[in-house]
């Protein structure tokens, strides 16, 4: 019997033979023959391979005398070797049959072995073994080529191998195993970032803060000497929270002490005054909110109303109910992500959702979508700019919903009336997909101010219609709240808190409570004052402030926003420690505040945004002009760092007067809405900034001036808009010629290309080389984005996947169609999808007929294929077979216009053969069979489903059971094949019925008990769901009688 | 799943490393009907690509096509044939692609007689065989192999003896390709 021999490559050569160690293979050439050959023993190897991979540098001749000489050695080494290689004259091979051991095999072995199981533990010990077996890399002392490869593959399988092991021993809470591997993993590779996050993790799961720490210091140590980066956001989010978590170890070491802070009011309840009156209405919101807490199915059947809207005048109370609410809310662990419009940024687009969405991020989001880098850059730029608005949308959407399947989600959204048009749009989009979750939406707008911000007045007008939203107008408080509101505050002292000084009160502020509060601290002061007007008061207050503080106001006032003290030291230019002091002091007064929302920032905001008017109000024009001058110019400093500010920059620039800075700030800016989508505000920006232009010397104007109407020309613009923007393109062009700006002509050139592009885009005919124009220019145009999105929408509307998410995205794509007045088949066609899906033949009809005619202009021959198979769809399942016959006929001749091998034809044909064997035509029957015969030969599952459920329904109702369950069975594996859950569900429920008409009861109830869990009725279509619903009855009947039946046998 | 074939030629160069409209039309479309790409051969030329795909039935790749307005001359259901053993990797610096038509289709054992005989004869001629793609009709079939140029791959066919690879000498084509995964 012969005995094994080992061969072992990983870390070094070795080789024995029963006990006996093999020594005589020891030369380089040698043991790469045997590893060559072994390691292809699948099949057999030409000399003239093996030749050239061992002596790549010899003549052929050379080599192959080489190898000859090696297999003499080989052969003569190698004991037994007959029962290992074959050889002939032309081809050697390794017999893989043989009586040996590879260490390379028997590592790959058990990697795949552990990719195969689904046990843990025998995952866990297939890994281990694996890495056992790898004692190192492959035969590290030769450094052939084909080595490298195969060495760097087996690498990677080492390293995955690894990378799994410790997430699973992570799971498996071994934190001690995990962190042996982990090390081991980066003594492997010390650039391995994940390594280092995982080792911080298990460090810090296993109660070693100190060691995590380390290990982040350790990394970025690495990481600076050897690459020259930082370490990334995500291991630097990690770092900061062990850090807090370090911060907090009273809490840890007394337990006893756990139980305070849910004792203790939160902090921002703290800082609210008390909530004075509103009792029926906070007792309507806690009723209205208290839903986020129901199940999520409970969410999504009662979808009446997931968006309230608090609206009122100026200081009536809005901001103080949603803070109510975030408190009460936050009390019960659900999540709060709360955004705030201000004036100065209606034109910073998606701002209220940036700035929410950056409060709340924290270390624990995982997946985070790269996209979700144009809105917050800290995360990361993604490397290619988007095409596609829904993949922006989706990023927050798809966070939003990994935080609502933690704990339940408020959104709240103070002052939407200064929402940006972009952040309107996105809104509403999230509204509509996150319907199913548990997600809730409030917001507050001022009265009178709503209807001037036609994109959210439009977005509230379409909830209204939907019956989603519940709207609350705060009215002023009556005499005895007044009274309280006015105790609770002590604004007054209680001594001299009369009845008259409360009737003064409540008459002279009508029960407003931010006016009645100015009133009574007014009163209250030493120097009271007589009048009746807010901003009067608030003035007066100011006044009694100290020189330092009313110093500061006006900067903070300028910014125009909630604002950081190091920002505002910046740009005031006042030392930070002596700022700090002022912030104290206009804290105690009530002019300011800080801002809660921010849960890692220090962020302050005045107390109303009236006071925040009355302060800049207060300054004179060219006081004004010169702190915003000061201000645009010191944020100016950080713009390459950070072009997210380039709107804040123009908005001050343009202010302070400052027209070169505020062009091109407002070029950035513009650009910048480009890439997010945000088209209204680029078309804006780029008037804004055309208006400074003309001031600027005319090489700077025509640079500046050019690109400004570049990116109007890409925001969109009317056919009228069209004309003098291509004339002023023109004249800029022939100024630039004159002065030989090569690159700012080019400018012009792609302006007028975008221009034509759309144009064109408008007659509905696809000129490739203005597509190329566009394309160059980087940035989605509204008609590429509108068709992106139309496209996207009525992908999943056609295959009736995800209708909610396909309407909200062709809404969507309607109205930044409608801005340019752009019309697309895709979205009529889409949207007459989602109708036939709901069982709305009709308006299905109405739609898809349009969309026909569209891509009959547009000579787009396969869509209109499509929209006459949906028509004759419609028909058929609207009853009317007879007319579904027309659209099958017309479909058959434009299928013969389709260039390329397709499956229209026989689509066509399958559709007709349907109507008609519905209308029993003679013949109707075979010409059926051929039609589903042709359907399986070019592999159209969908369709082939389709029409063998519409047949099998026709049959079950011609009492033909057996035909029924056997196309009924067929339709049913085409739509599982394809995930087709409508065809699924009615395919199963036709079955079913088959089944049963067949007398098969006991097959009937299995078939039903198989699928009847699996299938989710809210993804159905009507015409599917009610089958499902019809069979459910029908089977829990014959389920009552077997079960009468059995008991009455016992 | 099926594995699924779109082979097309074209005029213009493909320019698959520049991401278009059509592309970012295509793709979405594409994931929405649980449609995986898997990768694409690009001829030297840049005329003539193959891309293959896993899909539910090659119909949801010709609806993603047509939808998307991307360019096909064929799109095919097919099943993949590969050495046994370990699979050689494609060498993208020698890689080729050889295509054959057989109208009549081939059988199973005209395929294993073929490989028989033309396997030795590829390794003489220092030709590996990395995969195959078959079309279900078996009327179509399509060769990656790492060859040092394709005259190599269309003498090997030419010098074969049997006629299910004559006959694929007739209506071959054997390519240089680039390779463009995900």
């Amino acid at each position: 019997m012969s005995l094994t021999l080992r061969i072992k490559l990983l870390g070094g050569f070795f080789l024995s033979y029963g006990e006996r160690l093999v020594t005589a293979i020891s030369t380089g050439r040698s043991q790469m023959l045997l590893a060559y050959l072994v390691l292809h023993r699948q099949a057999a190897q030409s000399r003239q391979r093996i030749a050239f991979h061992l002596w790549p540098e010899s003549t052929d001749e050379r080599a192959r005398a080489n190898l000859r000489k090696e297999l003499s050695r080989l052969r003569h080494a190698l004991p037994n070797s007959d029962e290992f290689l074959w050889v002939d004259a032309k081809m050697l091979q390794w017999l893989p049959n043989g009586n040996f051991t590879l260490d390379v095999a028997e590592f790959e072995a058990a990697v795949k072995a552990a990719e195969q199981a689904t046990d843990k533990s025998v995952i866990r010990a297939e890994l281990e073994r694996a890495i056992e077996l790898y004692k190192g890399d492959l035969l590290p002392d030769l450094d052939d080529e084909w080595v490298l490869a195969e060495r760097e593959r087996l690498q990677q399988m080492h390293v995955r191998a690894l990378e799994r092991l410790v997430n699973i021993l992570e799971e498996q809470q071994d934190y001690q195993t995990a962190l042996s591997y982990g090390q081991h993993l980066l003594r492997i590779d010390r650039l391995n970032e994940a390594a280092y996050c995982s080792l911080m993790r298990l460090y810090g799961l296993s109660g070693d803060r100190a060691s995590a720490l380390q290990v982040y210091h350790q990394c970025m140590t690495v990481l600076r000497e050897e690459l020259g980066v930082d370490p990334s956001w995500t291991t630097r989010r990690l770092y900061e929270q062990l850090l807090m978590e370090d911060e907090q170890p009273e809490c840890q070491v007394l337990p006893r002490l756990s139980s305070l802070p849910t004792l203790l009011p939160s902090h921002s309840s703290l800082l609210l005054t008390p909530l004075v009156g509103r009792e029926q209405e906070w007792a309507f919101i806690r009723q209205w909110a208290s839903r986020i807490f129901q199940s999520s199915r409970d969410v999504a059947t009662d979808a009446a109303s997931e968006v309230l809207l608090l609206v009122g005048e100026p200081g009536i109370g809005k901001t103080r109910l949603l803070e109510e609410l975030r408190a009460t809310t936050q009390a019960h662990n659900a999540r709060v992500l709360w955004g705030q419009g201000f004036t100065a940024e209606m034109m910073r687009p998606y701002g209220i959702w940036i700035d929410a969405l950056r409060a709340s991020m924290n270390v624990s989001d995982a997946n985070i979508s790269a996209e979700l880098g144009f809105l917050l850059p800290e995360l990361g730029q993604p490397s290619q700019a988007s095409f596609d608005l829904s993949h922006l949308f989706d990023a927050v959407v798809q966070l939003l919903a990994q935080w609502a399947n933690q704990a339940p989600l408020l959104v709240l959204l103070d002052d939407i009336q200064w929402s940006d048009e972009a952040s309107s749009a996105l809104l509403h989009y999230a509204i509509r997909l996150l319907r199913s979750l548990p997600v809730l939406f409030a917001c507050t707008a001022r009265t009178g101010e709503l209807e001037d911000n036609s994109a959210i007045s439009r977005v509230l007008q379409v909830l209204r219609r939907e019956q989603r939203l519940q709207t609350i107008e705060l009215k002023p408080l009556d005499r005895e709240q007044t009274a309280d509101l006015i105790r609770n505050t002590q604004a007054i002292a209680p001594s001299e808190l009369s009845l008259a000084v409360v009737n003064r009160v409540f008459i002279d502020s009508g029960g407003n409570p931010l006016f009645a509060l100015e009133i009574a601290r007014s009163l209250g002061s030493a120097r009271p004052n007589q009048t009746r007007n807010i901003e009067v008061l608030i003035r007066d207050r100011l006044h009694q402030l100290d020189d330092e503080a009313r110093e500061i106001l006006p900067w903070a006032a300028a910014l125009g926003r909630n604002f950081q003290p190091t920002t505002l030291a910046r740009v005031s230019d006042y030392p930070l420690p002596q700022l700090l002091k002022v912030i104290e002091q206009l804290e105690q007064q009530t002019i300011i505040r800080p801002n809660t929302s921010h849960s890692d920032r220090l962020g302050y905001d005045f107390v109303h945004d009236i006071v925040r008017q009355v302060i800049y109000r207060q300054l004179s024009e060219p006081r004004r002009q010169l702190v915003h001058l000061q201000i645009a110019r010191k944020l100016s400093q950080q713009l390459i760092a950070d072009n997210t500010l380039a709107d804040e920059v123009a908005h001050h620039a343009s202010l302070g007067g400052d027209h070169e800075l505020a062009a091109s700030s407002t070029l950035s800016a513009a650009e910048r809405c480009l890439k997010l989508f945000a088209y209204a505000e680029a078309a804006k920006l780029a008037q804004r900034g055309i208006q400074h232009c003309q001031r600027l010397e005319a090489q700077t104007r025509i640079r500046l001036h050019l690109g400004l109407l570049r990116v109007w020309a890409i925001a969109g613009v009317t056919r009228e808009q069209a004309i003098q923007l291509e004339a002023d393109v023109q004249r800029l062009m022939s100024e630039a010629s004159e002065l030989g700006l090569k690159d700012d002509e080019a400018i012009g050139l792609e302006a007028i290309g975008v221009l034509y592009f759309n144009q064109s885009s408008f007659a509905g005919a696809h000129h490739s080389h203005w597509l190329r124009a566009v394309e160059v220019s980087r940035f989605a145009s509204p008609s590429t984005a509108a068709r992106l999105l139309a496209f996207s929408g009525s992908c999943l509307a056609e295959l009736g996947r995800d209708m909610v998410r396909a309407e909200a995205l062709l809404l969507e794509a309607q109205s930044l169609a409608a801005r340019i007045g752009l019309q697309l088949c895709d979205i009529d066609s889409g949207l007459g999808s989602v109708h036939y899906h709901n069982g709305r033949y009709a308006e299905a009809r109405t739609l898809l007929q349009q969309a026909q005619k569209l891509a009959q202009i547009e000579q787009d021959h396969w869509r209109s294929c499509a929209y006459l198979s949906y028509l004759a769809m419609t028909e058929l399942e609207a009853g009317d077979p007879a007319a579904a016959l027309p659209y099958c006929n017309e479909m058959a001749i434009v299928a013969a216009k389709i260039q390329g091998e397709g499956s229209e034809g026989a689509i066509a044909a399958s559709l007709v053969a349907l109507a008609n064997y519905r209308l029993q035509h003679s013949e109707a029957s075979h010409t059926l069979e051929q039609a589903i015969a042709t359907l399986q030969q070019v592999d159209a599952k969908r369709m082939l489903s389709y029409v063998l459920i519409g047949a099998a329904e026709t049959d079950l109702e011609r009492d033909r059971p057996q035909l029924t369950v056997a196309r009924a069975e067929t339709a049913l594996q085409a739509a599982q094949a394809i995930d087709y859950p409508s065809g699924i569900a009615l395919a199963w429920a036709i079955l079913i019925q088959g089944l049963l008409a067949l007398g098969e009861r006991e097959l009937a109830l299995a078939r039903f008990e198989a699928l009847r869990d699996k299938i989710e009725r809210h993804t159905l279509s009507l015409r599917a769901r009610t089958a499902v619903e019809r069979i459910i009855q029908q089977m829990q009947k014959v389920i009552a009688t077997s079960s009468r039946k059995s008991s009455k046998n016992s | 799943m099926s594995l699924v074939i779109v082979e097309t030629t074209t005029e213009q160069s493909i320019t698959p490393e520049v991401l278009k409209e059509v592309d970012a039309r295509m793709l979405p479309c594409l994931e929405e009907r649980n449609t995986k790409w898997r990768y694409s051969l690009l001829s030297s030329d840049r005329h003539r690509m193959i891309c293959t795909f896993d899909a539910p039935d090659a119909e949801s790749v010709r609806q993603a096509y047509r939808k998307g307005g991307g360019m096909y001359s064929r799109i095919w259901a097919g099943e993949i044939v590969a050495p046994e053993g370990i699979q050689p990797q494609q060498n993208e610096t020698i890689l080729k692609v050889f295509e054959g038509t057989y109208p009549d289709g081939f059988t199973e054992e005209d395929w294993n007689e073929a490989n028989q005989y033309i396997l030795p004869c590829y390794a003489e001629r220092g030709i590996e065989w990395v995969r195959s793609y078959i079309s279900l009709d078996r009327t179509r079939v399509i060769c990656e192999l790492n060859a040092p140029d394709a005259e190599t791959i269309r003498e090997a066919h030419l010098k074969f003896g049997i006629p299910f690879v004559r006959e694929a000498c007739l209506q071959q084509r054997v390519w240089s390709a680039m390779l463009i995964e995900p």
